[in-house]
């Protein structure tokens, strides 16, 4: 269990159990030890009722945020990485651009992944806190389906908030 | 490739917006509530928040009169009680809470009390007949004080800007060897300006008095 896993093992080795995810986005194919792709609960739930195949497609995410979900469970797969370690790793991990990071949450959302989930999300909350809301609605891609005069009703109920904001 | 391009019609596509609910209780309770205006599908969304701040700077700007601020201050009351009316999460993750008036009306389940602030500028304890471990009080700026309710315990600490006092133990039926009790709490306001006894302190002060304290007394006291 102590030994270091090895992802690029063929999956017909005998001794460790692996899965393949691929990206249905890009084809890109990743192969990982089972216990490390089972922090998703998504998969893990796959696997306990008999629906994974050799090949698990994961739908909506790239081979690049694939990779990155990896990354994160391996870190947190390993029994001998210290809390230091991991918060190390994971800002690592989420020190991406926001398009990326939003991708990411997506992805720990629909795999299923609490920790990854938690730290992308605080990151994204991060990155967006000092931001007029214009250039949030821009990140979001929300569209603005307020009129103006509702625009302004709302905002005037909540004006507090909006001190020193235009 | 610029995955940016598809940047996120997936955000919206998601029916269940715990996605962004989670975001949202990660950011500070200001900005959450500044989600309001993204457009009509977040308009509400910041009331999943878990992290909540309910600080009453954020209202009230000291600068202004004291007519303004009233009404500022009673918009932060507004907010806070339709807040906690419409908050639906079962658990709160931070909860932050900042004020400059409190007000104990028949908490009849309180067994003791103890406030600590640095804003809080008015403490009204009103009939919570039940506080039998005590009041503490470690508020330096508090300004007004109003008790009134059965003789308890009182702590106090620095209150060297209190102003106006009124203390009644009327509820009291019987004398009760409070003497010290009550000389403490007048200690403890030793540099108000207005005072406001009841009868009932009248008798326990007449005690302390005998002892040789050479308190003066008047209901309103104007050094």
């Amino acid at each position: 269990m102590a030994s270091a896993p090895e992802n690029e093992k063929n999956a017909s080795a005998p001794e460790k159990k692996t899965l393949t995810l691929k990206s249905m986005i890009n084809n890109e194919e990743f192969v990982v030890d089972e216990h490390v792709a089972l922090q998703s609960v998504t998969i893990k739930n796959m696997v306990d009722s008999d629906c994974a195949g050799d090949v698990i497609p994961v739908p909506t995410i790239s081979g690049e945020i694939l990779a990155l979900v990896i990354e994160y469970c391996k870190n947190h797969a390993n029994p001998s990485a210290s809390e230091d370690d991991l918060k190390k790793a994971d800002a690592g991990i989420v020190a991406k651009d926001i398009y990326t990071l939003i991708d990411l949450v997506l992805a720990a959302n629909f795999l299923d992944i609490k920790g990854l989930l938690e730290v992308t999300s605080q990151k994204i909350a991060d990155s967006i806190k000092d931001l007029p809301h214009q250039d949030v609605r821009e990140i979001f891609g929300v569209e603005n389906d307020y009129t103006p005069e509702e625009e302004a009703a709302v905002r005037a109920e909540h004006d507090w908030a909006f001190e020193g904001f235009p | 490739m610029p995955h940016h391009n598809k940047k996120i019609d997936m955000f919206s596509q998601l029916t269940n917006p715990i996605i962004i609910i989670i975001i949202i209780s990660f950011l500070p309770f200001k900005d959450a509530v500044k989600t309001s205006v993204l457009s009509k599908r977040w308009r509400h969304l910041w009331y999943g928040t878990t992290t909540i701040d309910l600080d009453q700077a954020f209202f009230v700007d000291p600068n202004e009169d004291s007519s303004i601020r009233s009404v500022q201050r009673n918009s932060f009351i507004e907010f806070s009680k339709r807040l906690i009316q419409y908050y639906s999460r079962p658990t709160i993750a931070k909860f932050h809470l900042a004020f400059s008036l409190l007000s104990l009306k028949k908490c009849w389940d309180l067994e003791s009390v103890e406030i600590r602030s640095q804003r809080l500028m008015t403490l009204v304890i009103d009939k919570c007949s039940s506080l039998e471990n005590g009041v503490v009080i470690d508020v330096p700026n508090l300004r007004v004080f109003k008790y009134c309710g059965p003789v308890v315990y009182f702590v106090t600490e620095y209150l060297n800007g209190i102003v106006e006092a009124d203390l009644d133990f009327g509820i009291e039926v019987e004398f009760n060897e409070h003497g010290d009790v009550l000389h403490q709490l007048l200690v403890g306001v030793w540099c108000v300006r207005i005072l406001s006894v009841c009868s009932y302190m009248l008798q326990a002060l007449f005690d302390n008095l005998v002892g040789g304290l050479g308190l003066v007394v008047h209901d309103a006291l104007h050094p």
